[in-house]
């Protein structure tokens, strides 16, 4: 810790030093430079305005495209559970309708064909989406199998009523 | 200079205090006041601080954007001076790092640059040679040294006031200022002619 004593000294000491390092100081600068702080700050001051908003608007849109690919495929999600939803409140209409038309017919013959249900076009899509989904991922698939060619027209006949 | 210095309040004054007011208020044009009543102190300040012409400059810029952009906060705790001082001084000293990293990083010598960058400046040829003698003697101070060597000298400040722009004890500072006095001594007065 230096003391004011010490301090004062070594100050009178270095009195004629520091007269002529104040001397130093002692310069003039063209007005013209200071003349032409204000413009100078305030054209600045403009430009980082400027890249400010348009820093914020690319933050703006870059959030915005991030939240839009990350909310699509949940808006698809969604979606694709709303559909369920809605075969499965049609569930019970088919099944009073069109399944047990089916069903009926399975038992009436079987043999080795395929089955191809030819929906007509007035069929609404999901009907015809719950069936389609019932043939490929039921057990019954392979009782669906076994229709004979007669059992298949009986069913085309029976839906189409 | 000294002129210059009379004008330096470091009691919380009335043209201050209307200036910041107005300028809060809306009136952009006390801004440009602002400007003109300190942009001579910075820009010295900045000068002595950084030793050249383009390093000051964009410090005394930058200074007085960030006086622009944060005029609302400033509350009066302390004098508009010493605010505006302990801005200048976070600026020179960040520009000195920028500096000390961009000449690691740098295989040209860019002191060179930046003294022809000052050429236009100076009204006279002597003036120029004078600011770059005194340069000479403060590039020789640590920073800490420097820092207080200026304000004591230069800007004529007391311990306490530079304690409260720097945030440094005022027993360190007389610590600094001690040491860089003897430092100026020993170099030898013939340094300076």
């Amino acid at each position: 810790m230096i003391n004011d004593n010490e301090l004062n000294k070594i100050e009178l000491e270095a009195g004629p030093f520091l007269d002529r390092i104040k001397s130093l100081n002692e310069v003039h600068i063209n007005d013209a430079y200071f003349n032409n702080m204000i413009p100078r700050v305030h054209s600045r001051i403009a430009m980082r305005s400027s890249r400010f908003k348009f820093l914020t608007v690319s933050a703006y849109a870059i959030s915005f495209t991030i939240t839009l690919f990350l909310v699509l495929p949940m808006l698809s999600t969604f979606n694709k559970i709303e559909q369920s939803t809605m075969t499965e409140s049609l569930q019970e209409t088919v099944m009073s309708s069109g399944l047990n038309i089916v069903d009926e017919a399975i038992y009436v013959n079987r043999s080795d064909k395929n089955i191809e249900i030819d929906f007509p076009d007035d069929w609404e899509d999901a009907i015809k989406e719950y069936y389609a989904n019932e043939i490929n991922q039921s057990p019954s698939y392979f009782v669906y199998q076994d229709l004979s060619s007669e059992e298949i027209e009986a069913v085309y006949q029976r839906l189409e009523k | 200079m000294s002129k210059l210095l009379d004008k330096v309040q470091f009691m919380v004054n009335d043209k201050d205090f209307d200036l910041v007011n107005r300028f809060r208020s809306g009136d952009e044009s006390a801004f440009n006041d602002i400007v003109r009543e300190y942009q001579k102190i910075i820009y010295w300040h900045a000068l002595r601080m950084t030793g050249n012409h383009m390093d000051a400059d964009e410090v005394t810029q930058q200074v007085l954007i960030v006086i622009y952009q944060k005029i609302s906060s400033f509350n009066f705790k302390s004098s508009f001076a010493t605010w505006i001082y302990t801005i200048v001084q976070t600026r020179s000293l960040n520009q000195i790092r920028k500096n000390k990293l961009k000449n690691f990083f740098s295989f040209d010598d860019l002191s060179e640059d930046k003294l022809l960058s000052s050429n236009n400046i100076f009204e006279s040829f002597e003036d120029k040679e004078k600011i770059e003698k005194l340069n000479k003697v403060l590039e020789k101070l640590p920073i800490k040294q420097k820092e207080v060597f200026i304000m004591r000298i230069f800007d004529q400040l007391t311990y306490e006031e530079i304690s409260k722009i720097t945030g440094k004890s005022v027993g360190g500072l007389k610590s600094n200022y001690f040491h860089a006095l003897k430092k100026i001594m020993e170099a030898g007065i013939d340094k300076y002619d």
